[in-house]
């Protein structure tokens, strides 16, 4: 059975189709090509499923450190031992350790290797930090490298790794001692740069130490990469195994020390007064309780003492150690419960960072390991501290450094404030991605970067409703990935080589999984995944594959073709409603459809000749002389007769009930045709407007291109008749172009036309709450 | 010497976590034929570059923005971000500035008014060197919407001039 459809309207919007004319039509480039050739094999130690397999291991490395701080000649001198065990099956002949301090070194790789160009124009500050980081000494002096009975080892040192010799190969199981003595020279961050280093106040003659990567630490060695030896040449970060730790640390006796781990000699460096202190903050689980009060520290700062006191951390099961250390540190602390387990939020800072830290920093620091802690896992670890450092922010395990100062007066901007929390949330939000989820930095900065920019973006939008979130939101990224495909990579590119490291590693991926879970998953399927992924890979070692596979195992979506274009391409999202046709279904009834089809083709016949010889030829020959007309002449094709209602009710003998309904159902038949300018294959997401101006929403899921992913139609069936489409109207795909998102066509006001429209009412709130006070 | 120089320079690693990039976008209204200039930066960047010890701070979008502010920025702009049409320089005027919503970055807007007074706009050239004397990783994206077309052109310390032909 057949029915006709009349076509009843159309508009055409032909755009540009970009049409991959070299594709090469023999192999499968579908979009929705499943990932099996990209992700490596599973085995043993890895499945399928992207959890750890039965025979998953990872290395431990133990250490004892003793560090001492020079303040006057601004050097770190240290003593370690470091403890490996070999947890693999293969057997060992060397270790590599990394001394990351020697990115600094005179002629490192680091500096080589980073192209330069002098310009026409250069700031005098740029001139002297060039001459500042070429004359600075940096990175690790070696004393001594020894086994445990101060027996020299043999090594070797190639820029920032160093290979020991192993006395005897290391089985499976086994473990071997060592110990390096040495010192570095400690830069001036605000002068030459660094992930830590110092901040010098000239006017009091006192320093901030934010001191990490002072010790040579042990490389990870996996069946993933074999030894993780790829030079630290300054944006790929850190790969370490997990160990516990016990370091002491040495410093002027009128310093605050904040460490990764638990204290372990309260007694011998804390005031009576500041312990009493520390234990009601142990109990306050509302407020920050002040440990160091701004005015003790006023005192503080103001002379120096030449005695040393000596603090003892312990941490367990982590995989680095950060501490920092000045007489000018403020200390509050506040206690957060995790699950009913209590773990301290601990902030250090100088009178500079107030009025804001005070009120700000601890509270940050509580939330974020709050809602962490629902998104991944329960924060395990004792403690979580944020400190003070001027213009980085820089994770470790349980402490983190941040920037946020006011300004001299106390005054500080709304962006100063926001920022600052945005950088607390970030770092301590890095406790879970990758202190914890212990992911390969040096090889994947999104795995940390995006991860946690994501979980950063929920947990600020709990903060405060409206959170200004720089990353997040799809329309935040747009920008960006309609940008200059020269200047973009994808995702999946190793960090040394990541072009825009900020919208790469940090904004797309977080973008990426917001509308994982917004839009394509679901909150319940993606959070459950996404918890599982956290699970799993706690206090070990994932890899994108465990990420990709674990997403989709716990989840039952197949997300093969969203990893593979939001991943593995740079292409960007541009779906155009192209055309759009309506159709009613043919009632075959001809005192319907002769009218309606007459009508049609005469509004068809408006060729502007017809229309002139309508007045201007007054009577034809037909019209004049009787004797030239026939049968044809007045012939009406669109004229209803007996035989074709005969016809009709013939034809209506003919159906079912079930087939009359259809015919006289009166439905609209909406025929949408959609392209793929952005090269993504996304859902579809359409807002239909009525002619009684009701309204609905309607969400086709990306699968939509599976056989064709460049041209695709869909027809609606509707009982009203539309008035206009919108293209994916709550701005969550992130269109890069929305002007071809509307039906009938529309053009989007640019922002520089919203600005200019609405320039009158721009004004700052806080300027206008200063014009309102004049008033 | 040139090569001794070269060497000398410079790797950076700038206060962590900061990344310099700029987004132009160019977008010829051809209503009004004149170009509509849309300038997104970091506000530390922008400050950063411009305060100098005789305009002291900018503070911009507080309320205690220094009220020069816009003739700074303007002046920045008229030297390192140059356009000419057909061959020819063309001067803009300065419409006003909009922090972002995630308060990083600012929204400046510029105009070229009745930039087509031959009819025919064959060529659009640009020289970009916003920001490279503070960073010489800065990148300056610059999108050019001209009638249907789009060109997209990455600016660095080593590219800074490019000429787009419309003919």
């Amino acid at each position: 059975m057949y029915f006709t459809l009349n076509k009843i309207n159309f508009t055409t919007i032909v755009l540009c189709i970009a049409s991959n004319l070299f594709s090469q039509e023999n192999l499968n480039n579908s979009k929705f090509k499943q990932l099996h050739e990209e992700l490596p094999t599973p085995n043993v130690y890895r499945t399928a499923s992207g959890a750890p397999g039965h025979e998953y291991y990872q290395q431990t490395a133990d250490y004892l450190i003793d560090v001492e701080l020079d303040e006057v000649n601004n050097i770190i001198h240290g003593k370690e031992t470091i403890t490996y065990t070999n947890n693999s099956p293969d057997v060992l002949s060397y270790l590599w350790v990394q001394l990351d301090q020697n990115i600094r070194a005179k002629n490192s790789h680091g500096q080589l290797t980073s192209t330069s160009s002098m310009g026409n124009e250069m700031s005098f500050g740029s001139i002297k930090r060039m001459h500042d980081r070429m004359n600075f000494d940096g990175g690790f002096k070696l004393e001594k490298v020894t086994d445990i009975n101060n027996k020299n080892l043999s090594y070797k040192i190639n820029e920032t790794m160093m290979r020991i010799e192993l006395p005897k190969a290391l089985k499976m199981g086994q473990s071997f001692s060592f110990k390096i003595n040495y010192y570095y020279n400690i830069n001036d961050r605000l002068k030459i740069g660094g992930r830590s280093g110092y901040e010098y106040f000239e006017k009091e003659g006192n320093s901030i130490y934010t001191i990490a990567q002072f010790f040579p630490r042990m490389a990870v060695y996996n069946e993933v990469d074999g030894w993780q030896n790829k030079q630290f040449i300054g944006n790929g970060e850190f790969t370490l195994p997990f160990g516990d730790y016990k370091v002491s640390i040495t410093v002027p006796s009128d310093h605050i020390v904040a460490a990764t781990g638990e204290l372990k000699n309260h007694t011998s460096v804390l005031s009576k007064k500041q312990i009493e202190r520390l234990d009601r903050a142990k109990n306050n689980y509302t407020d920050p309780e002040i440990i160091v009060t701004q005015k003790e520290a006023e005192v503080n700062e103001k002379t120096k003492s030449n005695s040393k006191k000596t603090w003892v951390f312990e941490a367990e099961n982590v995989r680095d150690f950060g501490w920092a250390s000045s007489r000018k540190f403020i200390w509050d602390a506040m206690a957060v419960d995790i699950a009913g387990k209590r773990v301290m939020a601990y902030s250090y800072y100088p009178k500079e960072g107030n009025p804001l830290w005070e009120q700000f920093s601890t509270r940050a620091v509580a939330h974020t390991l709050k809602t962490y802690s629902k998104y991944t896992i329960d924060y395990i670890y004792p403690q979580a501290t944020s400190v003070h450092a001027k213009s980085i922010g820089m994770e470790y395990p349980m402490i983190c450094f941040n920037f946020g100062r006011p300004e001299e007066d106390g005054t500080y901007t709304q962006r100063t404030k926001y920022r600052m929390i945005g950088v607390i949330i970030h770092e301590v939000g890095h406790n879970f991605f990758p202190m914890i989820i212990n992911s390969d930095e040096r090889q994947w900065t999104w795995m940390d970067e995006g991860l946690n920019s994501f979980v950063e973006y929920l947990t600020e939008q709990e903060f405060e409703r409206d959170y200004p979130s720089r990353r997040g939101p799809p329309e935040n990224i747009v920008q960006y990935m309609k940008g200059d495909k020269s200047g973009i990579v994808p995702i999946m590119t190793n960090s040394e080589s990541i072009l825009q490291f900020g919208n790469n590693a940090y904004g797309k991926p977080a973008t990426a999984l917001n509308i994982l879970r917004e839009t394509i998953m679901g909150r319940e399927l993606f959070d459950y995944a996404f918890k599982t992924y956290s699970e799993r890979w706690a206090f070990k070692h994932p890899t994108p594959a465990d990420f990709f596979r674990t997403m989709e195992d716990a989840s039952a979506v197949d997300l093969d073709w969203f990893w593979r274009g939001w991943f593995y391409t740079n292409d960007c999202v541009d779906i155009s409603l192209d055309q759009v046709n309506w159709f009613k279904i043919n009632t075959a009834n001809p005192d319907i459809e002769n009218p309606i089809a007459k009508n049609q083709k005469e509004k068809n016949s408006t060729y502007i000749g017809k229309k002139r010889d309508a007045t201007s030829i007054s009577k034809t020959v037909t019209e004049k002389d009787k004797g030239a007309v026939d049968f044809y002449t007045t012939y009406d094709p669109f004229k209803t007769d007996a035989l074709d209602r005969q016809d009709y009710v013939e034809f209506l003998d003919t159906l079912d009930e079930e087939e009359k309904a259809f015919l006289n159902s009166d439905k609209n038949y909406y025929e949408l045709q959609f392209s793929n300018v952005g090269g993504l294959v996304m859902p579809i997401i359409l807002e239909f407007t009525y002619t009684d101006g009701t309204q609905e929403i309607v969400r086709i899921p990306a699968e939509i291109w599976k056989r064709n992913n460049e041209k695709i139609k869909k027809v609606f069936i509707l009982d009203k008749e539309l008035v206009n489409v919108k293209l994916d109207p709550f701005l969550e795909t992130a269109d890069v172009d929305l002007n071809n998102n509307y039906w009938p066509p529309r053009t989007e006001p640019t922002r520089f036309q919203l600005f200019q429209r609405d320039e009158e009412t721009l004004e700052n709130p806080m300027q206008r709450a200063e014009r309102a006070k004049k008033q | 010497m040139t090569n001794s120089l070269i060497l000398l320079i410079l790797y950076t690693i700038l206060p962590f976590h900061d990344f310099h990039v700029s987004h132009t976008t160019l977008h010829y209204n051809t209503a009004q034929e004149s170009i509509e200039i849309t300038v997104r930066v970091a506000i530390d960047d922008l400050e950063k570059t411009l305060e100098t010890k005789s305009s002291g701070k900018l503070k911009l979008g507080s309320p205690k923005e220094n009220k020069s502010s816009d003739q700074y920025i303007k002046n920045y702009f008229d030297h390192h971000l140059q356009i000419s049409i057909n061959e020819k320089m063309a001067a803009y005027n300065w419409i006003g500035k909009e922090i972002a919503k995630d308060l990083h970055d600012i929204y400046l807007y510029f105009e070229i008014p009745d930039c087509n007074p031959s009819g025919n706009i064959e060529s659009i050239t640009i020289e970009n060197t916003l920001f490279l004397e503070r960073s010489h990783k800065q990148t300056n994206i610059v999108l050019v919407e001209f009638e249907d077309l789009n060109y997209n052109i990455t600016f660095t310390k080593d590219y800074t001039k490019d000429t787009i032909s419309l003919l």
